[in-house]
């Protein structure tokens, strides 16, 4: 229960700490991320924009080589059937020419013309010919020879035919119709080579650094999930942006991809920071909650462990007091008060009803001794005039013996000695009232003799046993018994007289249950003796002693008195 | 300002230069080519590489525009009167150049020799390659090629300078020694290569052949694109590497091309000027050697 109220409260307080945090950090994280995005795309579409511009005027310039087309020798090498080697020297001058005045000519490969009557010119293998066959097989030829009008053709890396041989580096290639200058007619093909990845190297170095990836591509795979009429299509993919351009040749895009990792880059720095941040938040709501926690909460539970042990009965409890706050400080010094003010009540409480049971087990006390001082003061006048005087003196002197030690210098306990001697006392003078109708034995083993016990319990059962036991039969014997057992003590007092009928048997077995002695019952009724015993051994030892009476009509009457041993 | 006192203004800045370890006026070297050709471009590299290192050095580099042996005599002479402390040249002609040459020794300039040398002279050293083993080495690659049997063109430049006479000499006598190569022809440019193109173009059309042979830079590119507007379709050898050469080999054109070691001419003539100067001893032979380009090495010895 403690530990679930203390982890409840920092639940809750890191609760209320961190879900305000982590609502700002995301709410920020989104919007950075947005305003990245926005910003990505916009400085991505001006670069892809700026490199496809450039990349359309890298060929406008390259396709200045079909101007070569339109010399001389060119004619001369796509008329002539033969050999024409010194036309043949000039377009390799022509090339070189061309070389040198284009931007960078590290990116073209090779420049080829192909004549439709078989001949070619390369700028790298040198003069060749092929079959008109595989003139007519090329797809490369056959597309710019059905191109439109001075229109210039730009190619993937078709699988050609026309090369000499096919250890040709991966590149793309344009070409354009060469005419005859004067005619127009068609007279054969120039196509160039170029490296892509130089265009883009180029431009992209010059450019400076920037991040992702472009790359020139021909009839790109994921075009169509593109809108076709915007100039410059974006789609935030899931693992990025990606942007297409297209160029000024059809089916040829400028791809720019910028993975997501590489654009988050500036705010993953955020990220973190929230995570920092959100750590020590932690610490710090622990701290606090730590503090506040020995300030209110540790006062609160012990107030609560304090009502618990008043609860219990432990009026001593009381509240250590020493908080600043007003409320627990109230709150203690009120319990405080109340507790205190129970504690008196409960003292008070206790002293009345003790004083009540003295009261009481004094009145059971006296209710004893006078019903048997008139008996044997009238046994002593009834003697007296019988002038049997040695008896009354030896009554007398039994009777003073008896109440000297019932009297016991006010004492309440006395020894079970003392006791036996009184009952020894009582018994001889009852023995001179009822002489040889009277017979009675007293075996009390030792070890009992050394114990303590309450004082005026044997002589009412005694009494008890005479005048309802032998008395109404005329002769009887009383037999007392007793011996310590273990922490009990054991008296047992036997009569074999009158004996007691069932009914009545029971009725005082359950009179001496509830042994309340009320007004009604008067003194010397049939078992007043015993309830008044039973009750001072009640209220003087406990619930659990007492005693257990049985008898049998005409046959005798017993009594077993279970006490405590007491040294 | 009279030559005494600017002596002693020379030495006082020297003085200020060498604290402030700023060369004012360092050693004055100079490097004349026999002609002004893009071949010599890593020669020059070389060169001044190795004159920043020494920081003292100012280095002059120059030469005839045009192959012309008297012109650079001319040159020559007007470093001598003016009195520099080092002269590495390539003589066009050295048969010419040798009075010169030793004229200056005798003066206490040191004269060295790069790229083709000057025997008779009293330079000090020369610095290049060994042109007749070269010729001797290309000779072997032509042999191998074509198995020993054949019939080859040899295309020289100008036969004036002395290595492509060393060269010339090294390849025929492995060819007539160690084979039954014939050498149909040596085709002369005279210094110019439109007359190795014609000269080239006449031959083409008149007879068969199994090979071309160039025996400098400059025949070299003009055979390369001969065999492109020709169609020739037989082996080409080459020396040394232009870049239409190396280019050559990549597309297969050029069988073997053996390359010289320019760049290292420049770091010698340097460090070799400098040793004379200071009195240190050197070899009068510095060998910087020869690479046989082919199109299985061409990738790893030039990068594209």
């Amino acid at each position: 229960m403690r530990g679930s109220f203390r982890f409840q409260l920092i639940l809750l307080f890191i609760l209320v700490g961190i879900l305000p945090l982590i609502a700002v950090s995301s709410l920020s994280y989104f919007v950075y991320y947005n305003n990245i995005v926005n910003m990505t795309s916009d400085t991505a579409s001006y670069n892809v924009d700026w490199v496809a511009n450039n990349i359309n005027r890298y060929f406008q310039n390259v396709e200045k080589v079909s101007t070569i087309g339109d010399t001389m020798s060119v004619n001369r090498f796509l008329r002539e059937p033969e050999a024409t080697p010194n036309a043949s020297w000039e377009i390799l001058t022509n090339f070189e020419l061309y070389r040198n005045s284009i931007f960078d000519e590290d990116s073209i490969h090779d420049i080829t013309i192909i004549g439709l009557n078989g001949k070619c010119q390369s700028e790298r293998t040198g003069f060749y010919r092929i079959e008109t066959d595989v003139l007519n097989r090329d797809p490369l030829i056959a597309t710019i020879l059905t191109s439109d009008f001075e229109e210039t053709v730009l190619a993937p890396n078709y699988d050609v035919l026309f090369r000499k041989n096919n250890t040709n580096p991966r590149t793309i290639m344009l070409g354009a119709i060469i005419r005859d200058t004067t005619t127009l007619e068609v007279l054969g093909v120039i196509i160039i080579d170029i490296y892509p990845e130089k265009i883009r190297d180029y431009y992209l170095e010059v450019k400076g650094d920037i991040i992702g990836q472009m790359e020139l591509e021909y009839e790109p795979e994921n075009l169509e999930e593109h809108a076709e009429n915007s100039p410059i299509n974006m789609r935030a993919l899931r693992k990025g942006l990606l942007f297409f351009r297209e160029i000024s040749y059809e089916g040829w895009f400028l791809s720019y991809k910028i993975s997501y990792n590489e654009f988050i880059e500036p705010i993953r720095g955020i990220l973190q920071l929230t995570f920092v941040i959100l750590f020590f938040s932690i610490i710090i709501i622990i701290f606090i909650f730590f503090f506040i926690s020995r300030k209110i909460i540790a006062p609160l539970t012990m107030l609560r462990t304090r009502m618990e042990d008043a609860a219990q009965g432990d009026f001593s409890a009381r509240l250590d007091v020493a908080t600043k706050d007003k409320v627990i400080n109230t709150l203690g010094s009120s319990f405080n008060k109340m507790v205190y003010d129970l504690e008196s009540l409960m003292k008070q409480k206790e002293e009345e009803h003790s004083n009540y049971l003295h009261a009481h087990f004094r009145m059971l006390q006296q209710q004893i001794n006078p019903h048997f001082l008139y008996n044997t003061l009238d046994a002593i006048i009834w003697m007296t005039l019988e002038r049997r005087n040695e008896e009354v003196v030896n009554i007398v002197e039994s009777l003073s013996t008896f109440f000297r030690l019932n009297l016991s210098r006010g004492e309440v306990i006395i020894p079970v000695s003392d006791a036996i001697l009184s009952i020894e006392n009582y018994l001889s003078i009852q023995k001179i009232r009822y002489a040889d109708s009277l017979e009675y034995k007293i075996d009390i083993n030792k070890n009992a003799l050394q114990g303590k016990i309450l004082k005026l319990i044997f002589q009412p059962i005694i009494e008890n046993a005479i005048y309802h036991g032998i008395k109404e039969k005329g002769s009887g014997l009383i037999i007392f018994n007793g011996s310590r057992d273990g922490d009990s003590l054991i008296f047992t007092i036997h009569d074999n007289g009158a004996g007691i009928a069932k009914e009545q048997l029971k009725q005082l077995k359950s009179s001496l249950k509830n042994p309340v002695l009320e007004e009604e019952h008067k003194a010397g009724s049939k078992g007043f003796g015993l309830r008044n015993v039973q009750s001072r051994i009640r209220l003087y030892y406990g619930e659990q002693y007492g005693l257990t009476v049985n008898g049998e009509e005409g046959k005798g009457f017993s009594v077993i008195i279970h006490i405590p041993w007491m040294p | 300002m009279t030559n005494r006192s600017f002596h002693i203004f020379k030495i006082v800045i020297l003085i200020l230069g060498s604290i402030i370890n700023f060369p004012v006026f360092g050693k004055d070297f100079v490097i004349i080519y026999p002609v002004l050709h893009p071949f010599f471009k890593e020669t020059s590299i070389g060169a001044r590489e190795a004159a920043d290192r020494f920081g003292d050095v100012n280095l002059t580099i120059t030469g005839p525009y045009k192959q012309d042996p008297e012109e650079q005599i001319e040159i020559f002479n007007k470093f001598i009167s003016q009195g520099v402390d080092a002269i590495a040249i390539g003589p066009t002609d050295d048969n010419k150049l040798i009075p010169y040459i030793n004229i200056a020794i005798e003066q206490g300039i040191p004269i060295l020799c790069i790229d083709t040398d000057a025997p008779e002279s009293k330079r000090l050293a020369f610095i290049g390659t060994d042109n007749y083993q070269a010729g001797v080495e290309m000779a072997r690659q032509v042999s191998m090629a074509l198995n020993g049997r054949g019939k080859v063109v040899l295309a020289v430049n100008t036969m004036d300078m002395r290595n492509m006479i060393q060269r010339v000499n090294g390849f025929s006598s492995f060819i007539t020694d160690k084979s039954e190569i014939e050498v149909y022809t040596i085709v002369e440019g005279f210094a110019e290569s439109q007359k190795i193109y014609s000269s080239l173009e006449n031959i083409i059309s008149e007879i068969n052949f199994d090979a071309i042979v160039t025996m400098d830079a400059e025949s070299g590119p003009v055979v390369v694109k001969m065999w492109k507007a020709w169609g020739l379709g037989i082996p080409v050898f080459c020396f040394d590497d232009r870049p239409l050469v190396i280019e050559g080999i990549r597309d297969g054109i050029v069988n073997v091309a053996i390359v010289q070691n320019q760049y290292n001419w420049g770091i010698e003539a340097v460090e070799t000027m400098n040793k004379a100067t200071e009195g240190y001893s050197f070899p009068e032979f510095i060998d910087t050697g020869i690479s046989i380009l082919t199109k299985e090495n061409i990738r790893e010895l030039h990068k594209e």
